[in-house]
């Protein structure tokens, strides 16, 4: 596959979890958007509502949005982003009907699995065995 | 743990992270299928129906009272509160118009041999049929003197039992309302609004 330019965003993009801060954002915002849902006179929510429905919401947008300009402390970030999109399975109407949760799973997952640029030259690199160890 | 040949490439480490998700999210799922994660309803602004072939409860008071919708008008309803509740083969319908025409959602839980419960169940009704059998009731008790935790307002006719047996519930309602509410074996399904539960 063609690698496309080596323009600035796309050296800024490789710089960071790029598309898993994104998946865990939109992730947050549709459960945000998932406790509005209003037909008519109908409003449709399940789970324990009130203050948790709100900062679950806020906490993955923040953690997306911070895994991405702080690309260091990605584990730390994709790991809590985890731990509160599986929560919101129970928190925030079944997780945003469930997409919710899927996004953000999917992002935080990305986002903890991303490899820093060392970590990327490192598997690239012939391995060397030291004596002694087993493989 | 150090799973050296997984952590060095990208695809091991996504496996890495995705197996413990994947086994979290099936265990939490499976919780909320079983019942065992409590889920409270709010469905306000039209009169719904709730329907049960059999609600035994302990702790019943019964008093007048009012229903705000949420544009804030009031409905007189009679309020029921059940302290603690099962109810088999409950089923709640509810039919709005809405720009797209008339939709309505129909709600089941509890049926067979795994009944939904409720906690501290208060319901604002306007119509209830059924065959009901009271234990230890008083009629004519003073709905400030009600032996449930939620009571009325002082001058107000009400009644309260130790426990109460409906079979064959049809309700007609404004409001539900419960601390816990577990439907065990729950299926929501938006209907053309024709059917409701009776």
């Amino acid at each position: 596959m063609r690698r496309r330019g080596n323009g600035r965003f796309s050296l800024w993009r490789k710089d960071r979890p790029f598309i898993g801060g994104i998946l865990v954002a939109i992730g947050g915002i549709e459960m945000f958007f998932s406790g509005q849902l209003d037909l008519g006179n109908l409003q449709i929510h399940l789970g324990i509502e009130g203050l948790q429905a709100t900062i679950i919401p806020i906490v993955l947008v923040l953690l997306g949005v911070l895994s991405i300009t702080m690309p260091a402390h990605h584990v730390f970030y994709g790991v809590i982003a985890l731990a509160v999109a599986l929560y919101a399975l129970v928190g925030v109407n079944l997780g945003g009907f469930l997409i919710g949760t899927i996004l953000s799973c999917v992002g935080g997952v990305l986002v903890t699995a991303w490899m820093t640029p060392q970590a990327r030259a490192l598997s690239k690199a012939p391995r060397d065995v030291p004596a002694g160890e087993s493989e | 743990m150090k799973f050296p040949s997984l952590t060095r490439s990208h695809a091991g480490r996504v496996t890495l992270a995705a197996v413990p998700v994947g086994i979290v999210a099936a265990v939490l799922l499976g919780g909320v299928a079983q019942g065992s994660v409590p889920v409270s309803f709010a469905v306000s602004g039209t009169q719904f129906q709730i329907g049960a072939s059999q609600l035994d409860g302990t702790g019943f008071s019964q008093y007048a009272g009012v229903a705000t919708d949420s544009e804030g008008a009031e409905h007189t309803v009679a309020i029921a509160n059940i302290q603690s509740a099962t109810l088999t083969d409950l089923c709640q319908s509810v039919i709005s118009e809405t720009p797209l025409g008339t939709i309505g959602v129909l709600i089941k839980a509890g049926g067979g041999d795994n009944p939904a419960t409720a906690t501290d169940l208060q319901i604002g009704m306007t119509g209830l049929k059924g065959d009901a059998s009271f234990g230890n009731i008083r009629i004519g008790v003073d709905a400030s003197t009600v032996n449930t935790d939620a009571k009325g307002t002082a001058g107000d006719f009400a009644q309260d039992s130790d426990s109460v047996s409906i079979t064959n519930l049809q309700q007609t309602a404004w409001s539900t309302q419960a601390a816990v509410f577990t439907l065990n074996g729950m299926s929501l399904e938006l209907t053309d609004g024709s059917q409701g539960c009776f």
